[in-house]
């Protein structure tokens, strides 16, 4: 089982997580079209920032993904 | 005939348990332990399927796991696996699948005549046209190909499915799995075992020299310590960060390892050759299994045609049990040491030198003799004989490994494919990476064990790389016949001619060529023939077999029934605080999204009750509960500028204590959730969302406030807030007298928001119009509810007031054209397509989804319209029915009801343009036949709402 850090209260599995999508381009500072924001994000595997959603704890938190093996680099409060 | 050996300790069957059943109205008698197919070898049957292309007459070839020919019908269940599935009375009557009248006279064996004309892709090509023939073919081709008939009456067993968690999992319970497992008996780590077989040792049992006292230490050892040892489960997959599928007889177990150690082992392969699939063709494991494991010697008379140590020495093995061995054929690239030469001649076996083999003869469906040649001498021999044992070499069974990141590599020297780089925390032993040597594989699992070891400890990992791997394994046993059928892959009936003809036509890489001959796609995956054709490959391409590459094994390494991945059925439910009054109202309480809600009171869902709780709400005062709504309140500097972001509306119109109907969408503009908003203050909100989306609702709210960085709070009041509605023209009557404040229009108007006692519980109060009347949503602290209700039902005695549930509500709503999303939505619905542009405020700098809105704007493709019609026969319109425009598809119905104060059918259609400005709209209904309805405005009833307004 995969397991997250989470910075308040430890490790937790992965499956209380929800993933909410790249931080860049967030949506609030995208301009363009629906389509493009929604279906032309850069899928290539690369490292980067990303949301996660702790729902018991209702908590966002930011966190460093490397999408080819995904592996969590780092994760952080907002 | 087969026969069992005398009686040895080390056997798997309980003599003196006898176990009775069936196989094709013969009756079989097995002892406990007995696999199916050994039971049946026992009891002298040879021919134990039909192949899935010919019908050909198949028997056991590894009995491991991969005896795809030898799959069984109960009349419970089917494909049952004979070669690992334990003998049991409670399978009644067995018959072997896919043949007409039984295994040894299947009536469509013919199709073997016409073999040469059914090449590879002979369907693909030869029915593809013409297209309205197909479905004929398709029924014929599919009584005749194919697996076992699904059985609609089965008995129901449902499998518990277990997570367990482990620091070390070995998968593999042979020599090096359990050598491994030992040098963790003393330690602090939680170690899970799991092997395939009924009893730890894996084959180590078959080698001539006897390391029977080494390994049965480390099995005690094993079984001794707090090591958990799972027999007879399957590992079946490997998934993300060290997560292994077990399935076992009980049900399927997810194991999160921190690390595995893999000691899988290796698939003995088998050599092609003309009639290579004749019953009687098996590999030398296998016998060494019945002979070693359920004391049976298949044979009276065999050949072995052998190319490996291993193979040799096992053979010797088995003729000091008692099989009946009387000849070994040695294929070129092998010679055995002049010791083990002296010493099979002296057991009385012939041992003949550089064989090439040539074909094997059949009578009646079974193996009779063996023709070869050898280097020296052209002329061919035929040796007579009931059995063939094949010991040509091995695959490894790698596909744990590269499921798990593993990437292998194939050895020239040892004509075989090695782990070559393998992920942190995967470690390999034993023959899997080319270690056969019994010594060796003991101390290769060992070295990994120490390997694993130090990586938990996170000291620097030590590699068991210096253990050798040796050559067991014939380069290219591969012979081909002028006359064919020389069989590649016994599952789907593939000879060598098929390959070449598929390469030919230009499906040369093995991937492609795998798709298109359907190799390595049967019930075994593959076990037994994705390497022979990964070398014919190579030999047409004239490639080294290195670079032909391997195809991918996805999970499951072995089928698994669909029954054990469903698992139990367990499903999350939340109940309301009035749970059990509903209960006691003899509510028909109905599964809506994770929440418990009454459907109707009193009974049943029927017509006729919905109709007397519409009737209360229009005429006198119902109460409903909606403690499912979800219920936020946020407060702080930033709140309005959250809502204003998150919602299409603009809220600087909404004043102090007033509410209003909002609505969500995503990012593509599509309508996601609706609710009500309640400003308490500047900067203070209560807002309500849909039953099933108050907890994406309020992710979503937190998403947008870490984005923007916003000083808010929000709370999520879902589960400790009850709620109910008081609606219908008496409900000011009733809340008056019991309630602390104004409720006359001018001080408590339509969408205001207050704060008052009700029944001496402070609550707070929402004049809403869901269901068009005069209404009062309020909300209280979820354990008050039940005293509120129940106060509220006792001021409202003398209006007859009566609770109702959803259906009514339904129906309610509907009248008044209110939407239900989901229902009247979908997912790609937009605000303008069903008229809530009135809520869109694109003059909004940036809210969520306002590019998309903005472009979706000037390009409605379809509406929501309202229909109606009087003629009874709409009662049969269903949600989902089409409507239609001569045949074409124009849109479809989301709500329907029979409107009892309009006494007409009256409902919702999606209706794509431009069909929506007709005033007819013609619906399809289930039969077939099609109703005209008008298009009407949605608001039906009391369009003006004067009623709810009041």
């Amino acid at each position: 089982m995969k397991y997250l850090n989470c910075p308040n209260i430890g490790e937790r599995p992965i499956s209380e997580f929800i993933y909410g999508g790249a931080i860049d381009p967030e949506p609030a500072n995208f301009e363009g079209s629906a389509g493009k924001w929604a279906y032309h994000q850069d899928s290539r595997p690369l490292t980067r920032m990303e949301w996660w959603y702790h729902q018991p704890s209702q908590q966002w938190f930011r966190v460093n993904r490397e999408t080819e093996t995904n592996t969590i680099l780092s994760i952080k409060e907002q | 005939m087969a026969r069992r050996l005398p009686v040895k300790d080390t056997e798997w069957i309980v003599r003196s348990n006898r176990i009775v059943f069936r196989f094709e109205s013969k009756e079989i008698i097995a002892f406990e332990g007995d696999s199916i197919t050994s039971a049946l070898i026992a009891n002298g049957q040879k021919i134990l399927g039909r192949s899935f292309k010919y019908h050909r007459p198949r028997g056991f070839v590894s009995l491991a796991n991969h005896d795809a020919n030898v799959l069984l019908q109960s009349e419970d269940r089917t494909n049952i696996r004979g070669d690992v599935s334990l003998a049991n009375e409670s399978y009644g009557s067995l018959k072997a699948i896919n043949t007409i009248g039984g295994v040894r006279n299947d009536v469509t064996r013919i199709l073997g005549i016409f073999a040469p004309i059914l090449p590879v892709g002979f369907y693909y090509k030869a029915f593809f046209k013409p297209a309205f023939l197909w479905p004929y073919w398709e029924k014929l081709i599919r009584n005749l190909a194919g697996l076992g008939q699904v059985r609609t009456k089965y008995t129901k067993k449902r499998y518990p499915s277990k997570t367990l968690f482990c620091d070390i999992l070995i998968i593999g319970g042979g020599a090096s799995g359990t050598a491994a497992a030992a040098y963790f008996s003393k330690s602090k780590y939680q170690v899970i075992i799991v092997d395939e077989n009924l009893k730890l040792g894996g084959c180590s049992d078959f080698e001539l020299e006897d390391h029977s006292d080494k390994i049965q230490s480390n099995i005690r050892e094993t079984t001794s310590s707090n090591i958990t040892c799972l027999n007879q489960h399957f590992a079946s997959g490997y998934y993300d960060d060290k997560s292994v599928i077990l399935e076992g007889p009980n049900g399927c177990k997810l194991v999160s390892a921190k690390a595995i150690i893999i000691c899988t082992g290796a698939y003995e392969q088998p050599a092609v050759f003309r009639n290579n699939d004749l019953p009687g063709i098996v590999l030398g494991s296998a016998v060494a299994r019945l002979a070693h494991r359920y004391s049976i010697d298949p044979f009276e008379r065999s050949v072995a045609m052998v190319a490996n140590d291993i193979g040799f020495k096992r053979l010797l093995k088995l003729k000091a049990t008692g099989v009946n061995i009387n000849c070994i054929l040695q294929l070129p690239s092998f010679e055995a040491s002049e010791t083990q030469r002296k010493h099979a001649e002296s057991m009385g076996i012939e041992v003949v030198s550089n064989v090439i083999p040539s074909e094997a003869k059949g009578k009646d469906g079974c193996l009779t003799s063996f023709v070869y040649r050898t280097v020296n001498d052209p002329s061919p021999k035929e040796i007579t004989c009931d059995g063939l044992i094949m010991s040509v070499g091995w695959s490894p069974a790698s596909n744990l490994l590269v499921q798990a990141g593993g990437k292998l590599k194939y050895i020239e020297k040892i004509n075989q494919l090695v782990p070559n780089e393998l992920p942190s925390g995967i470690f390999a032993a034993g023959t899997v990476r080319g270690v056969y040597d019994l010594t060796n594989r003991l101390e290769d699992g060992k070295l990994a064990a120490a390997a694993c070891e130090a990586h938990l400890e996170n000291q620097i990992v030590p590699n068991n790389d210096q253990v050798a791997y040796e050559n067991q394994s014939h380069p290219y046993p591969i012979f081909p016949h002028s006359k064919g059928n020389e069989f590649v892959d016994f599952d789907e009936d593939l000879k060598i001619k098929d390959l070449i003809t598929g390469m030919k036509e230009g499906f040369d890489s093995i991937e492609l060529l795998k798709r298109y001959s359907t190799i390595g796609m049967g019930p075994s995956q593959g076990k037994l023939s994705n390497l022979n054709g990964i070398r014919i490959v190579a030999e047409f391409n004239d490639l080294p077999i290195g670079n032909v590459g391997t195809v991918t094994p996805r999970p499951f390494v072995y089928p698994v029934p669909i029954g054990k991945l469903a698992g139990r059925r367990i499903r999350r439910e939340r109940r309301t605080s009035l749970d059990s009054y509903h209960q006691g109202q003899m509510a028909d309480i109905k599964e809506n999204g994770i929440w418990r809600r009454p459907m109707v009171y009193g009974g049943m869902v029927s017509r006729e009750l919905i109709a007397k709780e519409y009737s209360t709400v229009r005429n006198e005062v119902g109460i409903i509960d909606v403690s499912t709504l979800g219920k936020i309140e946020l407060f702080g500097p930033d709140a309005t500028q959250l809502l204003e972001y998150a919602y299409t509306c603009k809220f600087d119109k909404l004043k102090l204590q007033m509410t209003r109907y909002i609505f969500m969408v995503d990012a593509g503009g599509t309508l996601v959730d609706d609710g009500v908003a309640a400003r308490i203050g500047d900067n203070h909100f209560y807002i309500t969302a849909t039953s099933s989306h108050s907890q994406t609702v309020v992710r979503q709210l937190e998403l947008f406030k870490a984005q923007l960085k916003l000083d808010v709070t929000i709370w999520d009041h879902t589960g400790q807030v009850g709620a109910l509605n008081l609606a219908g023209p008496l409900s000011k009557n009733v809340l008056e007298q019991v309630t602390n404040i104004a409720l006359n229009a001018e001080e408590f108007p339509y969408l205001a928001y207050r704060e008052a006692s009700v029944c001496g519980v402070e609550s707070r109060i929402m004049r809403v119009g869901f269901v068009g009347e005069l209404g009062y949503e309020i909300h209280m602290p979820t354990n008050s509810l039940i005293n509120v209700w129940n106060g509220l039902l006792e001021a409202g005695r003398s209006s007859q007031i009566k609770p109702f549930g959803v259906e009514a509500q339904r129906l309610l709503r509907l009248e008044k054209g209110h939407l239900i999303f989901g229902q009247d939505t979908d997912g790609n619905t937009n605000p303008f397509e069903v008229n809530l542009g009135w809520g869109v405020s694109l003059k909004k700098d940036r809210f969520y989804g306002r590019n998309s809105l903005k472009n979706l704007k000037e390009n409605v493709t379809r509406k929501l319209v309202g229909f109606e019609m009087n003629d009874l026969r709409g009662l049969e319109i269903k949600e989902n029915n089409l409507t239609v425009v001569n045949n074409d598809i124009t849109g479809r119905v989301t709500s329907v009801n029979f409107s009892p104060t309009l006494k007409k059918i009256i409902g919702l259609a999606m209706v794509d343009n431009p069909f929506y400005q007709n005033e007819i709209v013609q619906i399809r209904l289930d039969d077939g036949s099609t109703l005209d309805a008008s298009i009407v405005s949605s608001n039906f009833y009391d369009p003006e709402n004067e009623r709810q307004n009041a």
